[in-house]
């Protein structure tokens, strides 16, 4: 034993050199391999990396924090200023987190409008004459920017309103929202909810706490849908309907009147016939439809479709019969009648179509 | 002793030692296609963009679904090992109540569309997978269909468990609600308020089992998998980050399974015809300017 130790301890210079040089080749080898296969995560564990979806979270959660300092900052000393408008990873205004809905009576109004808007059927079914929700044109529950956002909307109103030529409150534009998207006249009660009815004050709260920190009465980016360009070549319903096949058939079916889940619940949307928006619905505008459809479908796809495939696809969705214009009905007009008076725009009503004129008693009500 | 090690020996050894270690790390990092290790490399396939011909019909699984119905479903018995000894029956991997396990997907109460598309995908290589392109290429479009059939009216509860180390609250955030700042939407918006599916396009997510769905994920973020109708499945994944596809695979292992369907008809009217040339041109545009 003490032999062999010895013998270790006498190695000759040469032999110690060999080995060194054989190490250091290995840990050369070892090296190369980890830095030119990027294997060190196998060897210290995944980095920790931020994700896009981190990131973004942090910019929305900063930009409220942000908002509540300078609040506080100027409610205790005017020279510092007015708070700036919070602004999320997008460059748009960035509403509250759902988390800090407060713990009171007005968060409990806000968590029931936001449940009628999300579910418009089960939660406020007495006024909905269709099967469509709030949700479903606007979408990430009125959050989503250039999807006619509610944070965008309610800070706007009272407003003139060229479609019933009168001063209208935020009320006053809900009422409309059932009347004609909804589709109030088929609905249970038969109308829109009346004045002053829960409904209006849930949803108006709900905006209301969306829109906390947004600026009043400005035009800020990402109100509405986009205004889109007028296409190239005139929008055509025949060639939205390849469009229609191609990209949105598969979610609302090649007939428009979407689909069930196994609960029975619509997942995709009714497009058109009597459990659709009626002829009153500003969707029922190619223009409108079209911005709509550009910036927000298919869903997860946005503005994957170019500006002539909107406008064409848009015309083809509108071009077939839906539950009739509530006003043309109430005021006892014909179909010229209406047409002169409130459908002076880019729609298809009042025309023929498959032997059929589309607009008044085309789809009988449901 | 002293005469067998030497400087010369010692050295050739541990070359050897350092390149098979070098060579266990590599294969190690590479990780085969089905394993539930991270690995964002894209590969080749994620370069290619799939040509006209690799692209259907977007409503190819209503399509299938139709064709699903008329099949006689006794065709299926044999098939998926009832009554026989064959090698290769579907439930030799899938299970018999086919209940899937780890990469192996569960398919019981799965729209019957959804997987006689999968067949037909799996044989044309649209979907890669050897194993399911030796099996498919054998079976005739009839059969395929009455696989499908058999295995969408079939009840099994769920065996899957979250095992990814998921976030299992991130999860259910991106099932109910979806990242909006990343165009992600729920994934109950398409694939149903349970997860159960919707239709015959749209799969069940609910119990299946999370290191399948991950590698499903992952898949469609590098370009190996691509045949969801529209290319939907591969703008959502590719938003993903590795986490968050853990964590919603995971959460999906939380939810009962879906339970046998009983269509006797379709949900939404199916095609006439299943490939449109038109279809394939548009969409091979618009992925380019992507």
């Amino acid at each position: 034993m003490s032999d062999h130790k010895t013998s270790k301890m006498q190695r000759s210079t040469r032999r110690r050199l060999a080995y060194a040089g054989v190490g250091a080749v290995g840990l050369f080898i070892v090296g190369t391999l980890v830095a030119n296969y990027d294997l060190l995560p196998y060897v210290t564990g995944p980095a920790p990396q931020t994700s896009e979806a981190e990131r973004s979270a942090q910019i929305a959660r900063a930009a409220r924090t942000q908002l509540d300092e300078q609040r506080k900052a100027w409610q205790e000393d005017l020279s510092a200023g007015p708070p700036k408008l919070p602004i999320g990873p997008r460059g748009y205004y960035q509403p509250p987190h759902e988390d800090d809905i407060p713990d009171d009576e007005f968060g409990d109004a806000v968590k029931r409008g936001r449940e009628i808007f999300l579910n418009t059927g089960t939660n406020a079914g007495e006024f909905a004459g269709n099967d469509l929700a709030c949700a479903n044109c606007h979408l990430n529950t009125g959050r989503r920017p250039n999807s006619a956002p509610m944070w965008a909307a309610i800070t706007n109103y009272p407003a003139y309103r060229g479609k019933n030529k009168m001063i209208n409150t935020i009320e006053d534009r809900v009422n409309g929202c059932f009347t004609y998207s909804m589709n109030a006249p088929a609905s249970p009660s038969g109308g829109p909810p009346p004045p002053g009815h829960q409904v209006y004050k849930d949803l108006e709260s709900y905006f209301s706490w969306l829109a906390d920190g947004n600026a009043l009465r400005e035009d800020v980016p990402g109100r509405g849908y986009p205004a889109l360009e007028e296409p190239e070549q005139d929008y055509d319903r025949e060639r939205g309907e390849q469009v229609f096949a191609d990209n949105c058939a598969v979610c609302h079916g090649l007939n428009g009147q979407g689909q069930k889940d196994l609960n029975g619940r619509y997942i995709f949307p009714p497009l058109w016939g009597p459990h659709s928006y009626n002829w009153g619905a500003g969707m029922h505008r190619v223009n409108t439809a079209a911005g709509f459809i550009k910036a927000n479908m298919p869903l997860g796809r946005p503005d994957s479709l170019s500006n002539q495939q909107a406008w064409d696809v848009a015309a083809y969705i509108n071009s077939f019969p839906r539950p009739a214009d509530p006003r043309q009905v109430d005021e006892g007009l014909d179909l010229d009648e209406a047409k002169e008076a409130y459908h002076q725009h880019k729609d298809y009503y009042g025309e023929a179509r498959n032997g059929a004129t589309l607009g008044k008693g085309a789809t009988p009500r449901s | 002793m002293r005469t067998w090690i030497t400087p010369g020996r010692l050295a050739g050894l541990s070359a050897l030692a350092v390149a098979g270690l070098g060579l266990a790390v590599l294969t190690y990092g590479q990780g085969e296609p089905g394993s539930a290790e991270p690995s964002d490399e894209p590969t080749e396939a994620a370069t290619q963009e799939p040509d006209s011909e690799s692209i259907s019909s977007p409503l190819a699984a209503v399509y299938f679904g139709q064709e699903a119905l008329r099949a006689s479903i006794e065709l299926a018995g044999p098939l998926v090992g009832i009554g026989t000894d064959r090698d290769w029956a579907c439930g030799t991997c899938h299970g018999y109540g086919a209940q899937g396990a780890e990469n192996v997907p569960r398919l019981a109460g799965q729209s019957a569309g959804y997987i006689t598309k999968q067949l037909h995908d799996y044989a044309s290589g649209r979907r890669q997978n050897d194993n399911m392109r030796y099996i498919a290429e054998g079976l005739s479009a009839e059969e395929m269909a009455a696989v499908g059939q058999f295995y969408s009216s079939m009840n099994t509860s769920s065996t899957a468990k979250p095992q990814l180390n998921g976030d299992l609250e991130r999860g259910q955030e991106l099932a109910l609600e979806g990242d909006w700042n990343l165009d992600v939407p729920a994934c109950y918006s398409c694939h149903g308020s349970s997860a159960w599916g919707v239709g015959q396009s749209f799969p069940a997510l609910a119990g299946q089992h999370p290191s399948y769905l991950y590698t499903q994920l992952a898949g469609w973020k590098a370009g190996r998998r691509n045949n969801s109708p529209g290319r939907l499945m591969h703008s959502v994944a590719s938003a993903l980050s590795d986490a968050d596809m853990r964590s919603v695979a995971d959460f999906m292992a939380t939810l009962p399974a879906p339970p046998a369907r009983q269509s006797t008809r379709l949900e939404t009217p199916a095609p006439e015809r299943l490939a449109t040339s038109a279809q394939a041109d548009s969409q091979g545009g618009s992925d380019e300017h992507e």
